[in-house]
């Protein structure tokens, strides 16, 4: 087959760079670009959210509650005290106690006061009541949480 | 470059032979001839020679008008001797009696030619084309060659490297997307230690207590998330009313949820908004 100088030419100077563009050098070049896109991202860090305040001993759990009704007097009596871990996640804990006591109202009250204002634990629930009304003495059931990290999510990474 | 591209051959045309002389290789893109030798024949020039135009006008001789005489050859005479030899493009013959004389106006018609005007005849063109491709052929597929064996270099260093960024960004963003959970994990237990936790409550409790007046018996006292819920017995109904307005003082809204008479007592249920 006969092909002419112009044709012949023009496939060495076009058709074969074309040609060799579309099969190789182009995926090396966009090899390049993707190469430099990678060293460029810089990742969205992920929302960090500070959960500084709630790590800590364990108050519930421990001795703690018990030291403060404690420190009222002989008036108040323990009738319940039960702490449980309600849930676990996130590397948080979170742990409740069911807290039943009876005394006088005041000295109550005291204890109501003193849980309010610990930073660490918290009171979901508080109730006042008389189990007879011809006794003195009240009752007061209330429920103390608190949130604490378990460390875990240290663990993650 | 023009000299390159137009190549000048020399042929000696004696009697009974055709010789080309320093003649080297087969092909050749676009040549001048320089015909001489005794086989050339001559006619003297003069004005209105009709045998002068003859000769001019055939398309079977190669002819040449020197000063004062024509030389000419058959073309069927040169025929075979140029038929070994592959000649793309005759551009033009120079026939003459005298070698070094020949030779001399071959070579300047040879350094004459110009490429320009040439690419309009389509044949020659496309003659020059071919020259320009046999000249440009190795050195650019030696250059492509060249670039080729780099990009490959560059390809499987680039792909290499990559790789590792692409497995450090698949780890970053698995990490990130845990990250991510973490935190929304963390905050819905936030949320919900928020939720469940009570406002401040003793000191509105212990108000509460030192406004109950004294005919009226509390049976239950509560705090809720916004409120305050008190429920007790009194013989006087307006001992409540009292109760409420007094705490209607401090706080934004008291309000009775209830108020029965089972027995002689009263029994009130009160919630007070914080």
């Amino acid at each position: 087959m006969h092909v002419n100088g112009t044709f012949k030419l023009f496939f060495l100077i076009v058709g074969i760079p074309l040609l060799l563009w579309h099969v190789t050098f182009s995926k090396t070049l966009s090899l390049y670009l993707e190469y430099r896109d990678l060293s460029e991202v810089n990742l969205n860090q992920a929302e960090q959210f500070k959960t500084a305040e709630y790590e800590g001993e364990i108050l519930l759990v421990g001795d703690y509650v018990m030291d403060r009704i404690i420190m009222l007097g002989k008036d108040v009596r323990i009738n319940t005290y039960m702490p449980s871990l309600e849930k676990s996640e996130g590397g948080l804990d979170l742990y409740k106690a069911r807290v039943q006591v009876q005394g006088r109202f005041v000295d109550l009250l005291k204890l109501v006061y003193v849980f309010e204002n610990h930073s660490g634990v918290a009171l979901s629930d508080v109730r006042f009541f008389r189990e007879n009304d011809s006794k003195r003495t009240v009752m007061l059931e209330m429920n103390l949480i608190q949130l604490v990290s378990n460390g875990q999510e240290e663990n993650l990474f | 470059m023009k000299q390159g591209i137009v190549r000048l051959i020399e042929l000696s045309v004696d009697e009974d032979e055709v010789v080309l002389q320093n003649c080297s290789g087969k092909n050749y893109g676009i040549v001048v001839l320089s015909v001489s030798g005794g086989g050339v024949a001559m006619h003297p020039c003069s004005e209105g020679d009709p045998i002068v135009n003859r000769i001019e006008r055939n398309e079977d001789i190669y002819c040449t008008k020197w000063e004062n005489h024509i030389c000419y050859v058959r073309r069927e005479r040169i025929a075979p001797a140029l038929s070994e030899h592959s000649i793309a493009y005759i551009a033009a013959v120079v026939v003459g009696m005298d070698a070094g004389q020949t030779m001399a106006l071959a070579r300047e018609i040879q350094e004459n030619f110009s490429v320009k005007p040439s690419l309009k005849n389509s044949k020659l063109r496309d003659v020059i084309m071919g020259e320009w491709y046999r000249r440009l052929r190795l050195p650019v597929l030696m250059f492509l060659l060249v670039a080729l064996i780099v990009n490959l270099l560059l390809f499987s260093s680039l792909n290499s490297r990559v790789n590792v960024m692409r497995a450090i960004r698949q780890k970053e963003r698995t990490q990130e997307h845990t990250e991510r959970s973490l935190t929304e994990q963390k905050k819905r237990m936030v949320m919900e230690y928020q939720t469940l936790s009570l406002l401040q409550s003793s000191l509105d409790m212990d108000y509460v207590a030192s406004l109950i007046p004294s005919d009226i018996q509390l049976i239950l006292m509560s705090a809720e998330k916004s409120c305050l819920r008190i429920k007790g017995k009194t013989q006087e109904l307006a001992s409540v009313i009292t109760l409420s307005k007094s705490l209607k003082n401090r706080f934004s809204s008291v309000e009775i949820l209830s108020m029965e008479q089972p027995d002689e007592l009263y029994c009130f249920d009160l919630q007070i908004t914080r």
